[in-house]
């Protein structure tokens, strides 16, 4: 079933599509800082951005910084709204019921393929990045690349602080497919549970920023959204990276029982 | 698991309810659908035959009752059951972007590699999936769609897909609602043909309809629903019984009734044709020997059948 | 009546339920088994808790520290980030081998502002401008960093601070970190002090003081510092290194901004008493301090060029020049810190005057000097 899902995935034109354009941001805005030559004045505009003129090397992670607030997110939210209620929309899910494919088995396989898609939109933004990032940006003349501390990186370390990264990252996106995934077993609207995934999303985001709900901050799902920058500080702060990948575990692990118990349990309809 | 016997009914429910909320769709079902009947599930939109069929299925689950499919309880073995049942249920669905045959490739991955006997897991295995493929939708009159993906099917083209979805893996049930949708009169007679052919291989037939014409043709057994209850289930020549009464044709129903000991028929009122006469308690031997003899030229005469129609609207009304 | 598949959804949902509640109910049980873990009564008596507290210096440690200051100042140029520092959340790291070996990173999503403190010299790392500042010897008079608010720096600083007169008593112990820590009590000996008390609480075990409550008169909390995740021992020597980027711009200085600039440049001979405020026995450079104590005030004389211009820059975020005898003033205030910027009618003589005062005591204090200005410095 997994393999099955996992072709769906990639026979699907629109998995290209979005990745597509998921990869296009960060190309316009490496076009554009390579052309004017005007990096945004530090402290502004998204993270390390200031930092990639005549550093190329640091793209991936720039670029990541670039799609993690909105474009990631909203990929990864109609993906695994989609997941479910796509498939009871288009009739395809009591098909898939009936051949029979137990419905644990679906939700995981569902799983699974949202996560590769997830993995698979964040590695192709960080090697875009990388090629963007070289081939437009320079590589300042030398191999070595400063963290956020100001000492330097060799190309071994850059590798694997952007592959914790990606991980990183990915990982932060499941959190938020689990209850994208949760909706889109409550409901036959792929729109419906992508907007609620969404939503959740967005509140998560106004909270932590809000001094009154300092109390419930650190256990939102984007508190620790931005710890990844951290790998790119020396030496690195592994707390925050640590506790996000906790709390990201927190959600995951309640929608998806969530989604368990009402998708193995609930009326197929459609 | 072991292999049902050859009598183990196919569908068996007893006090099958379901209720959405206050909606009672589904109100004591108590359905016997024999190995090897054309079974004839007949009833008006809306009438709770769809959630019937989800039910056996294991789609939707009943408030109470119980159901058994093949001999298995659904829908707790509902996966065992399931494996040996071909369905098509509230129309055919299929992934719009690929063709008919990378719909069934990937159906046909999806379901279970193993189902406890060899020979379900032969008909499963992967190696021989690409001639099992060809070969349903040889049956169904697919054969040369090519790579066209299933968006640009006509509705008869996505229904005769649905009917190779349902056939892929030689089930020895077939749960079909509404079959014949969208189909010319040539493809629903051309699925008939199918479905009587694999049923005299032993298949069993389960078929939902509202159309009383369809059901009349193909089936050997009907079940009548009617808002939610069965009003009737019994053999299709049972319901079409002789009335035990007697038409005949004759050519002047005047003499005709005189020599039968008859009042003449008002015609405004019966609405039978002119020329007709409908006799109680006699057989056709016994009128057409007395019309002889009173020198009445006999076109006609037969015993007096119900047809499914009227059955089922005096069953329903 | 239940059926199979109701009574199978109830059990699931109740898993879920059950291991939801389970998770939240760890997360709020932590914190509460926490603080119930005993804290043996104090032992010790303040004046102890004080000293061992002042004796930590040589404490090595690393932890993370966060500062919250409540304070409204305006963002006037030429005070650097000082608005942002006492009215805004700042997170550090720091890892501390000792007074003369230490480093505080702080740090925030776009990027990081590293100091490292060494025997002779600071040396600061700012990557927004990818600038190395290194700055030789340790004025006497500078703007407050971010260092500076580091609770165990800011403790010690706070509690050498407190006068004969200042009252200092305990508070009940409380678990901090993991640790237990001794609450103390400052509060001021003057009524015309801004400061209500300030509260330190020292870690039983190495004396570093965990956490500073200052708190102003108005009531609020003005500033909150602690630190977290405390590890005692030395921390890797290379993490004390500064670093040197090949692309950075270097700058070398004896002064890290205006004011320590100002003052090393100072030409003035402050008097020993002003307003009935005696001088503080610290030798500045130009400036000095007057008062007692935790009430002191600072005063910085300024050249009539920068005065000039400091002066526009408060007009310019919304302070208002006010008449004063002999001069004028800008008055930027807060419920803790205040500070004037006083020039004389000659517009020659100017002086910042600055203290956790209330304004009326740092105009009494500005007035002595414009009306009779100092003589030049014998040593200039």
């Amino acid at each position: 079933m997994i393999r099955v899902e996992l072709r769906k995935l990639v026979s699907r034109p629109r998995t290209w599509v979005s990745i597509g354009l998921l990869c296009l941001l960060p190309v316009v805005v490496a076009v554009f800082l390579a052309v004017t030559g005007i990096a945004p004045r530090p402290g502004q505009g998204p993270t390390l951005l200031a930092a990639v003129l005549g550093n190329g090397a640091l793209y991936p992670a720039a670029a990541l910084g670039i799609v993690l607030p909105f474009f990631l997110p909203i990929a990864v939210a109609v993906q695994a709204g989609e997941a479910v209620a796509g498939e009871a929309s288009t009739g395809t899910l009591r098909y898939l019921l009936v051949r029979p494919v137990g419905r644990t088995r679906l939700l995981a396989a569902k799983l699974v393929s949202v996560v590769a898609y997830t993995l698979l939109a964040v590695v192709a933004v960080a090697v875009v990045g990388y090629v963007t990032g070289i081939s437009l940006l320079g590589n300042s003349g030398q191999l070595t690349t400063t963290t956020l501390s100001g000492t330097a990186l060799t190309p071994t370390d850059l590798a694997w602080r952007t592959g914790v990264m990606v991980l990183s990252i990915g990982w932060s996106m499941v959190g938020l497919a689990a209850i994208s995934l949760f909706l889109s077993t409550l409901t036959d609207s792929s729109l419906g549970a992508a907007l609620g995934g969404l939503a959740a999303l967005v509140s998560s985001t106004v909270l932590v920023t809000l001094d009154a709900a300092g109390s419930v901050r650190d256990y939102l799902p984007t508190r620790y959204w931005l710890a990844w920058v951290d790998l790119f500080r020396d030496p690195i702060p592994w707390h925050d990276l640590q506790v996000g990948a906790l709390v990201q575990a927190g959600y995951v692990l309640v929608f998806l029982g969530a989604a368990w118990a009402n998708f193995t349990t609930r009326d197929v309809t459609s | 698991m072991t292999d049902p016997s050859p009598d183990t009914p196919a569908v068996a429910t007893r006090g099958l309810t379901k209720r959405f909320g206050r909606v009672t769709a589904v109100d004591g079902l108590d359905l016997l659908v024999r190995p090897g009947d054309r079974y004839g599930f007949l009833g008006p939109n809306g009438s709770g035959k769809t959630t019937t069929v989800r039910m056996l299925l294991g789609l939707v689950h009943a408030t109470s009752g119980e159901a058994e499919v093949l001999g298995h309880p659904v829908p707790r073995q509902a996966a065992a059951a399931l494996a040996q049942v071909g369905a098509l249920v509230e129309g055919p669905a299929a992934y719009p972007h690929l063709s008919a045959r990378a719909n069934l490739r990937l159906l046909d991955a999806a379901g279970p590699r193993d189902v406890g006997d060899p020979l379900a897991a032969e008909v499963g295995s992967r190696r021989s999936r690409r001639r099992r493929i060809e070969s349903v939708l040889e049956e169904v009159g697919l054969a040369d769609v090519g790579r066209k993906p299933v968006r640009a099917y006509s509705l008869g083209m996505r229904q005769r897909l649905g009917l190779a979805a349902a056939l892929l893996r030689g089930p020895r049930l077939l749960v079909l609602d509404e079959p014949t949708n969208g189909l010319d009169p040539r493809g629903i007679a051309e699925v008939r043909d199918l479905l009587l052919r694999l049923n005299e291989g032993g298949t069993t037939v389960f078929l939902s309809s509202h159309l009383l014409a369809e059901v009349e043709l193909f089936c050997t057994r009907v079940g009548v629903l009617h808002r939610g209850r069965l009003v009737a289930q019994d053999d299709l020549d049972a319901l079409r019984g002789p009335t035990g009464r007697t038409v005949v044709d004759v050519d002047d129903v005047e003499a005709a009734a005189r020599a039968l000991g008859v009042p003449p028929p008002d015609r405004r009122r019966t609405g039978e044709p002119a020329g007709r006469l409908v006799l109680e308690g006699s057989s056709v031997a016994e009128a057409t020997s007395r019309l002889v003899r009173a020198d009445v030229a006999v076109l006609e005469a037969a015993p007096e059948r119900r047809t499914l129609e009227g059955s089922v609207l005096e069953l329903t009304s | 009546m239940g059926t199979v598949v109701s009574r199978d959804a109830r059990r699931r949902w109740a898993a879920v339920v059950a291991a939801t509640g389970v998770l939240v109910g760890m997360l709020a049980a932590v914190p509460v088994l926490r603080s119930t873990v005993a804290v043996g009564a104090a032992t010790t008596t303040p004046a102890e808790v004080r000293q061992r507290a002042l004796a930590s210096a040589s404490v090595a440690y690393t932890a993370v520290g966060e500062s919250r200051g409540g304070l409204a100042l305006p963002d006037v140029g030429g005070f650097g980030d000082l608005a942002t520092l006492l009215g805004g959340t700042t997170r550090t790291r720091i890892w501390w081998d000792g007074p003369r070996r230490w480093r505080v990173d702080t740090v925030d999503a776009a990027g990081e502002r590293d100091t490292y403190g060494l025997a002779t010299s600071t040396t600061t790392w700012d990557y927004g401008s990818r600038r190395l500042a290194t700055v030789t010897g340790d004025p006497s008079v500078r703007l407050p960093r971010a260092d500076d608010l580091v609770a165990p720096s800011a403790g010690r600083r706070l509690l050498s601070a407190v006068g004969p007169d200042d009252r200092l008593s305990a508070l009940p112990p409380q678990r901090i970190d993991g640790r237990t820590t001794d609450g103390l009590r400052v509060v001021p000996a003057s009524a015309r002090s801004t400061l209500a008390r300030a509260d330190v609480w020292v870690d039983r075990e190495t004396g570093l003081p965990l956490r500073v409550v200052v708190t102003a008169r108005g009531g609020a909390d003005a500033l909150v510092s602690e630190v977290s995740g405390v590890r005692t021992g030395r921390p890797p020597a290379d993490v004390l290194d500064p670093p040197s980027p090949p692309t950075a711009r270097r700058s070398l200085d004896s002064a890290p901004d205006l004011v320590a600039r100002v003052a090393q440049r100072s030409p003035w001979d402050l008097p020993d008493e002003l307003a009935g405020l005696p001088a503080s026995t610290q030798v500045l450079d130009g400036a000095s301090t007057y008062g007692t104590g935790l009430t002191r005030v600072l005063v910085l004389p300024l050249p009539g060029r920068v005065a000039r211009e400091v002066v526009g820059n408060a007009t310019r975020a919304g302070s208002v020049e006010e008449e004063l005898p002999g001069g004028s003033v800008v008055r930027i205030g807060s419920s803790l810190l205040n500070v004037e910027l006083v020039r004389g009618e000659d517009r020659f003589h100017a002086y910042v005057v600055a203290g956790l005062v209330e304004p009326a005591l740092l105009d009494e204090v500005a007035t002595a000097p414009l009306a009779s200005p100092p003589p030049f410095r014998e040593d200039q």
